[in-house]
């Protein structure tokens, strides 16, 4: 009997056990429909404060929270369905005044009403358009001023600048300082190109295309020297004794390397030794022994064409 | 007291049998496979508008938020809400389902978000350079402090009044493409986890100390770091430049928005969305072209934040620079705006 009613309950507790594992996975059987008691009285209190206070959106909250709390209370909806309507009515209301303001001009009144209306209301697309109109005109007002400021000041003082176009210069003077000419002259351009016409920058960047020339030629980089000597001369006349000096040196020193370059095609390619008699002229139209070579060159190859015939 | 052992040991069988059957039934099942399970002992309480639960062993915002909201990275919603970063078992949480305030505007003021704006980086500080010991001191700033750093993108709905944002959001901007972001800021962005958005005008791509292409696809790869249009040239968009004709002139302007945004789709198959002036500036006819090619914001310099009303295509940007100190950048980080409007 004994072993019969341990088989007995042995099959009882497997039967619980599958039983149980066959239970389907609800989450609802997770959820507690009974309430934190706790809980409930500081979001009464919170509810009732808000209101008190005017704060209908917070208030609202706290009613839905206490809704979701006590979905069986239905003081609570209630009180959620009275504190909606009361938002939609003085939400309205205080939109009408913002706009009412708005088309007056009196920005002040309308933004605060705006704003009101928004706080009781957060989802109105439409309040928040009304507040951007006069957002808009805020931002463009200080933008405007700027670009005029920009547009009508001669000298393009100092107490015009705005306060990046100041840094990329203090940018520039620090790279200019620390030998990279290539981001000074950079940095400084950002600067005039909404203060053109300032000197000390105009200058500054003169200097710098002055400093790279000098270390391109070093590096035998002619062209990109002299195109740079010249824009040092653009910016700025303070140096321009030096600068034109800096200049004739390097077309001088073009005009000897086309000359070379002349002189070796002569024997082997009297067209491609016309074209660097040419550019050597070019470059330093008093070149003599260029101007020599070159006629000589042509001389040479029209007889050459002669003999063609 | 003396007991049969045979009926001792029927009853201590039929004991454990039900106490068996009792414990798995009290067991709960378990949560099918890719479904989140509410921890056991979690009180939860469900509406269309939120979820009210008690926080068990071991809850946090994170875990919470991928419980509930489906995503970790919205802890913020649980955080904002509850007024806190943690919980106490037992603690009632409150877990909003939709946004109940996206533009963040209350009785006594409302959200507004900074935009951070960063040049160049090195170890040479000055104004416009910004040491990488310091930007790493004002990245952890931000972390201590619990600012959520976005994406300049997310500001797209908010401006909407569609979205939300943290109550503590900030965005990182820098501008014109310097090499020394790759170098000194990208590293710190992942050390915190922060993204940010590097604004490069086309011309400067590829210059010596400027950044190449292959240097944005490896930040933008990190999911960090986003690339958007700073012009072509660098050149002032606001007002024609002496001897530039009207036509001209609207031409430039038609030519420094449209050659960014070819060259980053093309190079980095990101979308283009925001577009950085040159200096700040700008006027109606550059934003008509930023609208016509489908730009949806546009940052300028104007120090300050913006608010879900501002315009999107003036965002206000503050400056940080290189010789301000730790105070002078906290008070750039304007996340809320007192007005009391009751």
């Amino acid at each position: 009997m004994a072993a019969a009613l341990l088989r007995g309950c042995i099959a009882l507790a497997l039967l619980g056990l599958t039983a149980c594992a066959l239970q389907p996975y609800d989450e609802s059987a997770q959820v507690v429909t009974k309430p934190a008691k706790t809980t409930t009285p500081t979001h009464e209190n919170l509810a009732a404060g808000y209101t008190e206070q005017g704060r209908y959106a917070d208030a609202l909250q706290q009613w839905k929270i206490l809704s979701t709390l006590h979905p069986d209370d239905a003081r609570y909806e209630t009180h959620v369905r009275q504190t909606e309507d009361l938002i939609a009515k003085l939400a309205t209301q205080r939109q009408r005044a913002g706009i009412s303001a708005l088309d007056k001009g009196d920005y002040t009144t309308a933004r605060h009403e705006l704003l009101a209306a928004l706080a009781l209301d957060p989802a109105r697309a439409d309040i928040l358009d009304n507040l951007r109109r006069i957002e808009y005109d805020r931002v463009w007002r200080i933008q405007s001023a700027k670009l005029e400021k920009l547009r009508t000041t001669e000298d393009r003082k100092a107490t015009s600048v705005s306060e990046q176009e100041r840094s990329y210069f203090e940018l520039g003077t620090l790279m200019f300082r620390e030998g990279d000419y290539t981001g000074a002259v950079r940095e400084i351009q950002k600067y005039l190109n909404s203060y053109p016409s300032d000197p000390q920058a105009k200058k500054l960047i003169s200097d710098a295309y002055a400093k790279l020339a000098a270390q391109q030629r070093h590096q035998g980089l002619l062209h990109n020297a002299l195109a740079n000597v010249e824009q040092a001369k653009r910016f700025s006349s303070d140096n321009a004794a030096t600068n034109s000096k800096a200049e004739q040196d390097l077309r001088a020193a073009l005009a000897d390397d086309y000359y070379e370059k002349g002189l070796r095609a002569q024997r082997s390619d009297l067209n491609l030794a016309v074209e660097m008699f040419e550019k050597a002229l070019e470059y330093n139209p008093q070149h003599a022994k260029a101007r020599l070579k070159l006629a000589e060159a042509q001389r040479m190859r029209k007889r050459l064409e002669e003999i063609g015939k | 007291m003396t007991s049969n052992p045979r009926r001792s040991n029927v009853r201590n069988t039929l004991a454990l049998s039900l106490a068996l059957v009792l414990c798995a039934c009290a067991t709960p099942p378990a949560a099918p496979p890719g479904r989140a399970k509410p921890a056991p002992e979690s009180v939860v309480h469900r509406s269309d508008d939120f979820i009210v639960l008690t926080a068990a062993k071991g809850d946090t915002p994170a875990s919470l938020a991928r419980r509930h909201l489906g995503d970790a990275a919205k802890s913020w919603v649980i955080e904002d809400f509850n007024n806190a970063r943690q919980f106490t078992p037992g603690q009632e949480v409150v877990i909003p389902l939709g946004s109940p305030n996206p533009p963040g505007v209350y009785t006594n003021g409302y959200q507004t978000v900074p935009i951070l704006c960063y040049h160049r980086f090195g170890s040479d500080k000055s104004k416009m350079v910004v040491t990488p010991d310091d930007f790493a001191r004002q990245m952890e700033y931000l972390a201590q402090h619990d600012y959520r750093v976005i994406r300049i993108a997310d500001l797209i709905e908010y401006l909407q009044g569609k979205r939300a944002l943290p109550k503590r959001a900030v965005v990182v901007t820098m501008d014109d493409g310097y090499k020394s972001a790759y170098q000194h800021a990208f590293p710190t962005l992942r050390r915190f986890g922060f993204p940010a958005t590097i604004f490069v005008y086309s011309e400067y791509v590829g210059a010596r100390d400027g950044l190449t292409w292959k240097e944005m696809q490896e930040m933008v790869a990190s999911g960090l770091v986003d690339i958007q249009p700073h012009s072509k040239t660098h050149s002032n968009l606001g007002f024609a430049q002496p001897g530039e004709d009207e036509a001209t002139y609207q031409q430039r302007i038609q030519a420094e928005t449209q050659a960014p945004l070819h060259d980053i789709s093309r190079n980095l198959n990101i979308p283009v969305h925001t577009f950085a002036y040159p200096y700040g500036d700008t006027n109606k006819d550059v934003i008509d072209q930023l609208k016509q090619r489908n730009y949806r914001l546009a940052v300028t310099v104007q120090p300050g934040s913006n608010a879900a009303f501002a315009y999107p295509y003036m965002l206000q940007r503050s400056m940080v620079f290189g010789d301000q100190d730790l105070d002078t950048f906290a008070r750039l980080l304007g996340v809320f705006q007192d007005v009391d409007v009751r």
